[in-house]
């Protein structure tokens, strides 16, 4: 999950003077994350609006000075953005807010077996029933893989705020599991 | 499921302190026995969202941003004082890069497009009326287009096409901008995938000079700031013909739908581009049917602006 500090700032350096294997790794370091988070929070087409995501980056990699966890900050502002376009785009549709955990689309037997195992239907209901925020708040520290401070960052609050919204989405998914009596 | 009241919602948080909530989110096991399924469950979700990207994606993204990152380099400074004049220029802006692609596209693909005619259903109709509007000086756009450019010299024409669909996509002033040019982006890049896969013309290295000249040619023009509207519609038309045309044979083979009409309203009312019902007031193309009256003349709408064309704006609601 991390290139090291050392590193990164190796692959910045080399990837702001256009060097294709610098952006090779950065793009197979944060190609998961972001999609998995587009993909999470409904984007209409996450693959696609994960290209979109990345070639800001590149587009705006002169710009950016920092640290890795610094630029991890960086990634998901863009990608948050990008989201919230997507939804405004896309809003003539019904609400298309809900999580939507990439079953199949990852591909790894491994993945689907393990998800198969959880009472996939009871999770998903679980998540369901969180507000757009929990979960936006949820998907970037789970699936983008980001800090409390990270996430207050990227949607726009203080971190108390979004020590509240994780802890509530929490205990929301734990009533739905303690309600419903689901067993593994 | 969710017909709990206030008091046990309190006590369900209750169970959830700061280092309970970290230990989950990070996929550890949580202390209390009580959590472990949703401690499953969200390790679950972690590894389930987590995927690789394929090896060609990978080189296909860094070719492209390494190129993106290097033409930054050397325009990112000369650009930046004749930046972001202003939004509101930027929906037709776009609308008219796309036009323009789409139907240079069009013409190369071997899709015949009758250049002349630009009467309202013709696909140029509705890219001469975006291209008068068009606003010039953004900066952004412009940089879009060198970079496209430079990944067509490459013979990325795809990728080329669809980084210039990308820069539609730059987030737009309200709902209205930003689902048309979405509409726009989506039929540059169907343009662009079919110009990359022809059935008739596999992308042949004659195409792919001529998109990368087109695009650097549009980029120079959009940074001209002693353009005006016209002009710059009328030149970049001008050069869309000659670049893309083809035979003249098949005048009446429609083009491709045009961006910003495909998806909206009546779907049996594609390819039309002045015919817009209820279409809203700023979208470019979307001059009411009927007003020019053919040109029959030798030169298309754009360069004599005004010219049986209703005024801009008129009649709308």
């Amino acid at each position: 999950m991390s290139l090291g500090d050392e590193s990164f700032a190796r692959i910045l350096d080399a990837a702001k003077s256009g060097a294709e294997w610098a952006w090779s790794s950065l793009y197979r370091e944060y190609w998961g994350p972001v999609m998995g988070y587009l993909r999470s929070r409904g984007a209409v087409d996450p693959d696609d609006l994960a290209g979109e995501v990345l070639l800001k980056i590149a587009r705006g990699i002169q710009r950016f000075e920092g640290g890795e966890t610094s630029f991890r900050s960086w990634v998901f502002v863009i990608a948050h953005r990008s989201l919230i376009d997507d939804r405004r785009r896309a809003s003539r549709r019904p609400e298309t807010t809900e999580w939507r955990p990439g079953v199949g689309e990852v591909g790894g037997d491994v993945e689907q077996e393990a998800l198969d195992q959880l009472a996939t239907g009871e999770l998903l209901e679980a998540l369901e029933s969180l507000t757009v925020a929990q979960r936006d708040v949820l998907s970037l520290r789970l699936v983008a893989g980001l800090t409390v401070d990270q996430v207050a960052e990227v949607v726009g609050k203080r971190p108390g705020a979004v020590k509240a919204l994780q802890r509530r989405a929490l205990a929301s998914l734990q009533k739905v599991i303690d309600v419903s009596g689901v067993t593994l | 499921m969710s017909d709990c009241g206030v008091y046990e919602d309190d006590m369900s948080i209750k169970r959830f302190s700061d280092a309970e909530v970290e230990r989950l989110l990070s996929g550890q096991a949580p202390e209390n026995p009580e959590l472990a399924l949703l401690g499953s469950a969200l390790a679950a979700v972690h590894v389930v969202e987590l995927g690789e990207p394929s090896d060609e994606s990978v080189s296909r993204f860094a070719s492209e941003a390494a190129a993106i990152a290097r033409s930054s380099v050397s325009t990112g400074a000369a650009s930046k004082p004749t930046r972001r004049r202003g939004a509101l220029t930027t929906l037709q802006e776009r609308l008219a890069i796309v036009g323009v692609a789409v139907f240079v596209l069009a013409g190369m693909s071997g899709i015949a497009v009758a250049a002349d005619a630009a009467a309202p259903g013709d696909p140029l109709y509705g890219i001469d009326r975006a291209l008068e509007r068009v606003g010039i000086n953004d900066g952004a756009a412009e940089e879009r287009l060198a970079e496209a450019g430079a990944l067509a010299s490459r013979g990325q024409v795809t990728e080329a096409m669809g980084h210039a669909a990308a820069a539609i996509e730059e987030p737009a002033d309200d709902r209205t901008s930003a689902a048309s040019a979405s509409h726009a982006a989506t039929a540059l890049r169907e343009a662009a995938v079919s110009v990359g896969s022809g059935d008739e013309e596999p992308t042949s290295e004659e195409v792919q000079v001529a998109v990368s000249a087109m695009l650097a040619e549009m980029a120079t023009l959009l940074g001209d700031p002693d353009l005006d509207g016209a002009e710059f519609g009328r030149r970049v038309s001008e050069m869309a013909r000659s670049l893309g045309r083809p035979d003249d044979s098949a005048g009446e083979a429609p083009g491709p739908d045009l961006p910003d009409e495909s998806e909206r309203g009546l779907p049996d009312d594609t390819g039309q581009p002045g015919n817009t019902p209820g279409g809203p007031p700023d979208e470019a193309p979307g001059g009411p049917p009927g007003g020019a009256d053919g040109s029959p003349g030798d030169g298309p709408p754009s360069s004599t602006p005004g010219g049986g064309g209703p005024p801009e704006g008129a009649g709308r609601p």
